[in-house]
C-alpha cells in the first residue's frame, strides 16, 4: 500500500512554540484526521507540507515525492482549502475560477460549474460579498475541481452552517470510492471526524500524543470512572490523563488491562472514549 | 511564471483605462517644468508596479498564491517580469503623454522634446531601476507595509550616495562640485543637466557605445544582484 503523505522527524520552531519530531503517515485513498486544541500545531504541518513555511528538519513526502523538490507536481496534485479562505475580493466567482484554473493542467470549468450550483454559489456575485462559509465553500469547489489526488483542508467545517457541513462530509467520503484520494483534514471539531475519518493524529504542544487507525484507538484506549479513593500512588501513573472532581474522577489509559488488574472490575467503569473525551481530557491535562 | 502574469493582469485588468484617462488629466499640471513631471512619472511607475501587491497585502493572499502550482522563485521573477513590463509601458506613457497634453490642452512653454531622448528615457529609467532593486528584496523579505515604512530611508541613503559620489569625484578630479554636478535653474527643463558633464567626460573616454553598454550592463547586473537578493528572501519566509 502506497502512501498519500509521509512526515518523519519534522521540526519547526517560533517564539514560544516548537514542533517536535512530528512523524506520521497517511496511506492513500484514505481520510485522516488532524486534531489537536487551538495552538496544537495542525496549521503549522499542513503549512509544512504546502512549503508555505521552511521546515527545520525531518521529511515530508507527498505521494512519493519530497515536497520541496518536486514541489510544483504535488501541488498540481493538491487540493488545499485555507482555513481562513483569502480571494480576491473584487473578483466574480467565474472570474476567480478562470484565474485559479489557469494554474492547473487538470482543471475542469464543467467539475466546478457543477459544484458551484452544488454549493448554491452565484458565478457573477463578487467574492468579496460572500460569508466566510461561502468563502469556503469556494475553496472547496475550487480545490475539487482539478482532480487532485490529495485533498488538505484546513479548519474546512469553520464557518459553515450544520446542513453544509453534514453535505461536506458526505462528499469527501463520496470523493474516496475512486480509491486513490486522499483527505488530511485538519479540525478542532471533533465530531466532524466521528462518520468520515480513517486515521486520527493527534497533536498537542507540538508534538503528536496518538497517531494511529480509528479501529487501533478505540481499541486501545479506555476511559475509567471511579471514586476518588482508588487514586494512589500505584494507579496514578497509569494513566495518560485525570479529571478529578469532588465525586470521584475520569481517568483515560492506553493500559486497560493493568488498571483493571489494580482497581478490580466493580470498583470502576470502563467505557470506550469518544474521540472528544480523550482530546479533552488530553488537552486538560497538558 | 506567464500565468503568474496574467493573473496580474486579470487581477488589475478594469482598472488601466480609468487610470489612464485620469493620469491624463493629472499630468497635464506638472508638464511645463519636465523636472515636475519627469519625478511624477517615476513616483506613478513606482506605485503601479506594486498595485498587484497592495491588493495582495490587503486582502493576505500570499499562502493561497503559493498554495498554487508555483515556485517560489517564480513568483519573484514574475513580479520583476511585471515591474519590466509596467516601467517601459510607463516609459512609453511619458514619452507619449508630453507632447499630446501640451498640444490638447495648449500648454505655452511646455518642451516635451527634451525628455524625448535617449538621454531623457535615461533619467525615467534608471532611478526607477535603481528604487526598484532596493525596493524588492525588502518587500520580499519584510512585507510591503514594512518595506514602504522604511522606503524614505531608502530614498534618503541613494541620496547621500549619490552626493558623496559627485564630493568624490570632485575630490578626486581636483575641480568644485559645481563643475561636476551643475545644478541650477535649468534643471527644470532639462533634468539630466546636472548628469551631462560626466556623461560627456565618460563618452569621451569610451566613446558612445561602450558607454551604453557599460550602462545596459550595470542596470543589468544592478537588476540580476536584486532579483538573486529578492529570490533568496522569499525562499526563507514563512507565510
Amino acid at each position: 500500500m502506497d502512501d498519500a503523505l509521509v512526515i518523519r522527524n519534522l521540526s519547526k520552531s517560533y517564539p514560544g512554540f516548537d514542533l517536535r519530531n512530528v512523524s506520521f503517515r497517511l496511506p492513500r485513498g484514505y481520510i485522516m484526521g488532524l486534531i489537536g486544541p487551538n495552538g496544537a500545531g495542525k496549521t503549522t504541518i499542513i503549512k509544512l507540507i504546502l512549503n508555505l513555511v521552511r521546515r527545520e528538519g525531518g521529511e515530508i513526502a507527498v505521494l512519493g515525492r519530497d515536497n520541496i523538490v518536486d514541489e510544483t507536481w504535488i501541488k498540481e496534485r493538491i487540493g488545499f482549502v485555507h482555513e481562513t479562505p483569502a480571494f480576491y475580493g473584487h473578483l466574480s466567482v467565474r472570474r476567480t475560477a478562470s484565474l485559479v484554473g489557469r494554474f492547473y493542467d487538470a482543471w475542469d470549468d464543467g467539475r466546478f460549474r457543477r459544484l458551484a450550483g452544488e454549493f448554491g454559489l452565484p458565478l457573477d456575485k463578487k467574492v468579496g460579498r460572500f460569508s466566510r462559509g461561502t468563502k469556503m465553500k469556494l475553496a472547496l469547489a475550487l480545490a475539487l475541481s482539478h482532480d487532485a489526488e490529495f485533498l488538505v483542508l484546513d479548519e474546512p467545517t469553520s464557518g459553515l452552517d450544520p446542513v453544509f457541513r453534514r453535505e461536506l462530509l458526505a462528499t469527501l467520503s463520496g470523493l474516496l470510492q475512486d480509491g486513490r484520494t486522499s483527505v488530511l483534514f485538519s479540525t478542532h471539531i471533533t465530531s466532524d471526524l466521528d462518520r468520515p475519518a480513517d486515521f486520527i493524529t493527534f497533536l498537542l504542544g507540538g508534538e503528536v500524543v496518538f497517531s494511529c487507525s480509528r479501529e487501533t484507538l478505540r481499541d486501545s484506549w479506555v476511559l475509567v470512572k471511579g471514586g476518588g479513593d482508588l487514586l494512589d500512588e500505584r494507579s496514578r501513573p497509569l494513566f495518560r490523563a485525570l479529571r478529578e472532581t469532588p465525586f470521584g474522577f475520569q481517568g483515560l489509559t492506553s493500559r486497560g488491562a493493568e488498571v483493571r488488574r489494580l482497581l478490580g472490575e466493580k470498583q470502576a467503569a470502563y467505557e470506550k472514549p469518544s474521540l472528544d473525551e480523550i482530546v479533552f481530557l488530553m488537552s486538560r491535562e497538558s | 511564471m506567464f500565468r503568474l502574469i496574467v493573473k496580474d493582469v486579470k487581477v488589475v485588468g478594469f482598472l488601466w483605462l480609468p487610470a489612464l484617462a485620469v493620469y491624463l488629466l493629472s499630468i497635464s499640471t506638472y508638464v511645463q517644468v519636465n523636472l515636475v513631471y519627469l519625478l511624477v512619472n517615476v513616483v506613478i511607475a513606482f506605485f503601479l508596479v506594486f498595485v498587484v501587491p497592495i491588493v495582495e497585502d490587503i486582502r493576505r493572499l500570499e499562502p493561497f498564491l503559493c498554495s498554487l502550482p508555483v515556485k517560489r522563485r517564480q513568483v519573484v521573477g514574475a513580479r520583476y517580469l511585471s515591474a519590466g513590463l509596467i516601467v517601459m509601458a510607463s516609459l512609453i506613457v511619458m514619452e507619449a503623454a508630453a507632447p499630446l497634453v501640451s498640444t490638447v490642452f495648449e500648454i505655452e512653454g511646455a518642451r516635451p522634446d527634451i525628455l524625448l531622448s535617449p538621454a531623457g528615457a535615461l533619467s525615467f529609467l534608471l532611478p526607477l531601476i535603481l528604487l526598484l532593486s532596493l525596493f524588492l528584496p525588502l518587500y520580499f523579505r519584510l512585507g510591503l507595509g514594512k518595506a514602504l515604512s522604511i522606503l524614505p530611508i531608502v530614498i534618503l541613503a541613494l541620496s547621500a550616495l549619490l552626493g558623496a559620489a559627485i564630493r568624490l569625484v570632485a575630490w578626486l578630479i581636483h575641480k568644485p562640485w559645481s563643475v561636476v554636478f551643475p545644478l541650477d535653474a535649468e534643471i527644470g527643463i532639462v533634468p539630466y543637466k546636472p548628469f551631462l558633464p560626466l556623461a560627456s567626460r565618460l563618452t569621451d573616454f569610451l566613446g558612445r557605445p561602450a558607454l551604453w553598454a557599460l550602462i545596459l550592463i550595470a542596470g543589468g547586473g544592478i537588476v540580476a544582484l536584486s532579483l538573486r537578493a529578492s529570490i533568496r528572501c522569499y525562499e526563507k519566509k514563512d507565510l
